[in-house]
This record gives structure tokens, C-alpha cells and sequence, in this order.
């Protein structure tokens, strides 16, 4: 037993081992100069291959395209929306009985309540003789010798004041004033509209969800054959003392450039469509009397978007390299 | 340098690879790591460079002990050992260079000082006029010395060897094994498993030997 703790020969003086000492200013350095590598040798790998990553790089830009094009026409549409909102009045029926002084000092009042935009008499005289012509009982009305209908004031609100839960405030003050018998909130269009854009935002949102999902996996995958591929080097490296961020890197960067690519990809897709678009949507809103307005990509748009795919293609390929490299290391 | 102390080593299956094992190697030996096929040789290297885990016992690395090093630490661990494979392990998708140049980059080197010290290794083992061919191009005994130029290339403490050896015949195996004793002569530790214990510089170095899985006595 003893026999085998050999004693060891003397140690040498010389010691032809030195510890290499880096200064925090060149781990820095290496540091960048390493990602700078990888970024390249990826970026180099594409172009090697450019036909496999052009069909990777398009699925992930279908799937980008299709929820951001869906948002960008909704938007538009809610473009419209203070358009049709300017259709929004309240008509307030009046009480018979009220004479004409009070009638002016109510007028004169609403004016200065600064929810409302416009206040205007409608000529009870002109308004009995359209219902006459509308109707037809001209001589039944022409009987009576008192006007029967009761005094009519239309409210135009304010701008701030026009969309649907505003403009129902300002019915509820309005309908407390002791001189009105009635009013009544012309909101109908509006609140269909906004329901409708409401319920496309939440597809829109389901759908990115999915989409989301969807360009995961597709990068997930391609990541999953790139390490497959690259399995001999993972280890070599890892048995030299590579880290996991080491090995995890030239994936991570391979995930966030396919998503760049998408990316990009899914702007020209966008950008084609919505030019293709652009004339029939020019016409409905001359219809709507609108000044003539394009769907375009604002720079926000192409920021949040890009942001999205590279973050996605991170994401999805951190996922898949975790997974996968856990089989590679000891327990 | 490198202690064993009472390391036994139980795979999955249930198999009892190493049973108490106890031995020392000191700081700039060279010693020989000797047995049959399936005697525990590379499960022995495998602990040491913790691409393994021993079931019982300790193993001590500079005084370390391995057991108390956390799987996220095994990468810094490893980076003061240089390991040789039988099968060189060398990368056909990149040039002599390159695969060199792996432990440094791994490491977080200069690129300035990856090519002082790529060619300073590619030197050492006489290959220099090689680096930018592909390995694959080359024969058994230069890949292994490739593979020998990429173990030593951050100057590690240690070097241990798996059967470096093993497809080569014997005039190359004297060769590289020469190459294995020069580095130790300017101060690393070195650990070759072989089972040719017939060679000739295997016999002027001390000589550890496993039998299934037990060190022999003699
Ligand atoms: N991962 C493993 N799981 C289960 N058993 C293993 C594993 N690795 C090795 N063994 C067993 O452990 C024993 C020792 O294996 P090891 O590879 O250490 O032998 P060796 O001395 O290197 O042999 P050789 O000279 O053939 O390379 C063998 O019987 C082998 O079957
Ligand atoms: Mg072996």
C-alpha cells in the first residue's frame, strides 16, 4: 500500500508553467472581439447556406407579417373613427311648458360648458312642416291649432367629449337639467365600431400569440439540427473548458440573426401588401371625406417589429440550446 | 499535484469501474497509467478532468477537492488541464489553426496572443508549415500531434493523456511520447493511459496499474 505513494522527485526550480494574467481593459477588449467573431462566423454561415436560410428566415417572416399587418389595418380604420365621431349629438326634447326667455338663458348657458361644442335651435315650425311632408297627415296636424311637437336642442360635444362613455356623461348632466323632458345620445355607429375594432384587437392579439408560438418552434428546430450538427465542436470545446454561455453564444446569435432576417423579410412583405392596398383604402376614405391618407410602416413600427423578431429568434433558440446542451454536459 | 484518496467509481448501470484507488502523482511527474482494456483506465482520466463524478473518496486536483467543485465551476477547472485523446477529437470543419487556437479562444485570449501562442504550440510538436491545412489531410501521427499541440497551447499544469498512442505505430509512438517528456521537462504534470506497457519510455517512468477496476501492487 505504502509502496505506492511513490515519493516524487524533488521539484524543479524553474516553473515552465505560468499563470496567464489578463487586465480587466483586455477582458473587455476579448470580450467584445469574441461576440464580434461569433457575429461574423454566423453571419458567414448564412451566406454560406443562403438558400436554407432564406426559406427559414421567410416562415418566420410569414409569421411576423400576418398579425402586424392585420394591427396596421385596424389601426387605420380607428383612423377613421373621429370622423364618424363627429356624427355623435345629443338631442334634448324640451319641456312644453317652458317659455321663450328661459329657453334663450338655457341656450345661452350650454354654450358655456366646455364639454359641449355646438349648441343649435331646431325651428320648431320647419321641423313640423318635414314631418308633415314625411307623413302625409298634413291635415290632421293642420287641424290642431298649437304646434304639438315639443322644442328641440341639438348638443354637438366637444372634441375630448365624443367618445362613447364621455359623451354618456355628458347625456346623464344634461338629461338632469329641469327644462329637458328627454335626451337622447345618437351613439350607434360609434359604439359598433369601436366593439368591432375591439374584438379585431383581440385577434390580432390571439393571433400574435400563436404566430409567436409558431416562430419559437421554427427556430427552436433549426437550432436543435444546427447543434446536432455541430455536436463534435460543443464538446471538444467544452472539454477545454468552455462555458455554457461560451457554447450557448454562436446559437443565441444564430437565433437573433434569423429573427433579424425575418424581420426585415416581414417588412417588405408588409410593405408590398400595403401598397397593394394603399388605392382602395385611398378611395374609401375620400368616401368618408378624409383627406387622402396611406397605410405606412411609421419608424416605431419597424423598431417594435425588428425588436420582436430578434427577441423572438433569442428567445427560441435560448430555449432550444438549454434543452439540448443539458444532454451534453456531466451530471 | 493529483491525489486519490479511497475513489471508488459506480457507473449507472450498476458497474463498479474503480474500487478504492489511492495513489499520488506530484507536481512535474510523469507517470504511466497501465491495465487491460476495461480496467479503468479513461474512467480514472474522466474523473480527473470531472467528465465524471466519483461515487466515493476524494480526489484532489492543486489540493483541491473535486467533490466540492459545482457543475458551473468545471469549465475553469478543466482550463488548468490539457487532455489528449486516442481519437484526437480534432474538428474536419476548420483548419490545423483553428483547432489549435480552440482552448484560447474557449479561454478568452488576445487574438494577437492566439497566434503568438497557436504557433508556438504548432512549433513545439514540428508542425508549423501545417497550419492552415485541414487535419484531415494529414496522418494518424500529425493529428495526433495536433491533438498534443491543442492540449499544451494555454500551458496548462497538467497533461493527461488517453491512449495517444493507440492506432500508431511504434517508431511514431516513441516519437509522440518523446514529445509527452519534454513538456514535462520544462515543469507540467503529465499522465499518460496506455496499454502498451511494452514501450520503452513507458518503462523509465513510474507505472501506476489498474486490474478490473483495483490498483496493482508490486
Ligand atoms: N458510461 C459508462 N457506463 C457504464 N459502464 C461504463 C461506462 N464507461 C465505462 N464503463 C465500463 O467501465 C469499465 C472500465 O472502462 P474504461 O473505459 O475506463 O476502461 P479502459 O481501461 O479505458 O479500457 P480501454 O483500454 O479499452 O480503453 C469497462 O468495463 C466499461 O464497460
Ligand atoms: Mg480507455
Amino acid at each position: 500500500m505504502k509502496k505506492l505513494f511513490h515519493k516524487a522527485p524533488p521539484k524543479r526550480e524553474e516553473k515552465g508553467v505560468k499563470k496567464h494574467q489578463f487586465t480587466p481593459d483586455e477582458q473587455v477588449k476579448s470580450y467584445f472581439k469574441a461576440h464580434w467573431r461569433v457575429l461574423k462566423q454566423t453571419a458567414g454561415k448564412f451566406l454560406k447556406a443562403p438558400l436554407d436560410t432564406l426559406m427559414t428566415c421567410s416562415a418566420i417572416a410569414i409569421a411576423l407579417a400576418l398579425p402586424v399587418g392585420f394591427y396596421l389595418c385596424l389601426n387605420n380604420i380607428q383612423a377613421f373613427g373621429p370622423q364618424w365621431e363627429g356624427h355623435t349629438q345629443i338631442s334634448l326634447f324640451l319641456n312644453k311648458r317652458i317659455e321663450e326667455a328661459r329657453l334663450g338663458r338655457l341656450l345661452e348657458s350650454l354654450e358655456y360648458w366646455p364639454e359641449i361644442a355646438k349648441v343649435s335651435m331646431v325651428d320648431k315650425t320647419q321641423a313640423l312642416k318635414e314631418f308633415q311632408e314625411v307623413t302625409g297627415l298634413s291635415d290632421v296636424l293642420s287641424a290642431l291649432d298649437d304646434n304639438p311637437l315639443p322644442q328641440v336642442i341639438e348638443v354637438m360635444p366637444s372634441q375630448t367629449n365624443r367618445e362613447p362613455a364621455s359623451a354618456e356623461a355628458l347625456l346623464k348632466r344634461l338629461e338632469k337639467l329641469p327644462e329637458v323632458d328627454i335626451a337622447q345620445l345618437d351613439l350607434a355607429w360609434v359604439q359598433r365600431l369601436s366593439i368591432i375594432i375591439e374584438i379585431g384587437h383581440r385577434i390580432a392579439f390571439g393571433m400574435m400569440l400563436f404566430l409567436a408560438a409558431g416562430v419559437l418552434l421554427v427556430i427552436g428546430n433549426t437550432i436543435r439540427l444546427e447543434i446536432e450538427s455541430r455536436r463534435a465542436e460543443i464538446e471538444v470545446a467544452q472539454l477545454v473548458g468552455a462555458t455554457k454561455a461560451f457554447v450557448r453564444r454562436p446559437f443565441l446569435y444564430t437565433g437573433a440573426l434569423y429573427g433579424f432576417i425575418g424581420g426585415v423579410i416581414a417588412m417588405v412583405i408588409l410593405s408590398v401588401a400595403l401598397y397593394y392596398l394603399s388605392e382602395p383604402i385611398a378611395e374609401l376614405s375620400g368616401l368618408y371625406q378624409q383627406q387622402k391618407r396611406l397605410l405606412t410602416l411609421s419608424f416605431s413600427d419597424v423598431a417594435s417589429l425588428l425588436f420582436m423578431a430578434v427577441l423572438l429568434g433569442w428567445v427560441g433558440s435560448w430555449l432550444s440550446v438549454n434543452r439540448h446542451l443539458e444532454r451534453l454536459t456531466p451530471n | 499535484m493529483i491525489r486519490f484518496d479511497n475513489v471508488s467509481k459506480r457507473y449507472a448501470t450498476g458497474f463498479e469501474a474503480l474500487q478504492n484507488v489511492s495513489f499520488e502523482v506530484a507536481s512535474e511527474e510523469m507517470v504511466f497509467l497501465t491495465g487491460h482494456s476495461g480496467a479503468g483506465k479513461s474512467t480514472l482520466l474522466k474523473l480527473i478532468t470531472l467528465i465524471e463524478r466519483q461515487t466515493r473518496g476524494q480526489i484532489y486536483v492543486n489540493d483541491r477537492p473535486l467533490s466540492l467543485i459545482a457543475n458551473r465551476k468545471i469549465p475553469f477547472h478543466r482550463r488548468q488541464i490539457g487532455v489528449v485523446f486516442q481519437n484526437h477529437h480534432l474538428l474536419f470543419d476548420r483548419s490545423v489553426f483553428d483547432n489549435v487556437a480552440l482552448p484560447l479562444q474557449v479561454i478568452g485570449f488576445p487574438e494577437r496572443d492566439i497566434a503568438r501562442r497557436v504557433r508556438a504550440a504548432l512549433d513545439k510538436v514540428g508542425l508549423l508549415d501545417k497550419e492552415k491545412v485541414n487535419p484531415i489531410a494529414l496522418s494518424g501521427g500529425q493529428q495526433q500531434r495536433v491533438g498534443i499541440a491543442r492540449a499544451v497551447v494555454h500551458k496548462p499544469s497538467i497533461l493527461l493523456a488517453d491512449e495517444p498512442t493507440g492506432n500508431l505505430d511504434d517508431d511514431i509512438s516513441k516519437d509522440i511520447l518523446h514529445l509527452f517528456r519534454q513538456f514535462n521537462h520544462v515543469g507540467v504534470t503529465v499522465m499518460i493511459a496506455t496499454h502498451d506497457k511494452h514501450l520503452l519510455e513507458v518503462q523509465k517512468s513510474r507505472n501506476i496499474e489498474l486490474d478490473h477496476g483495483a490498483l496493482v501492487y508490486r
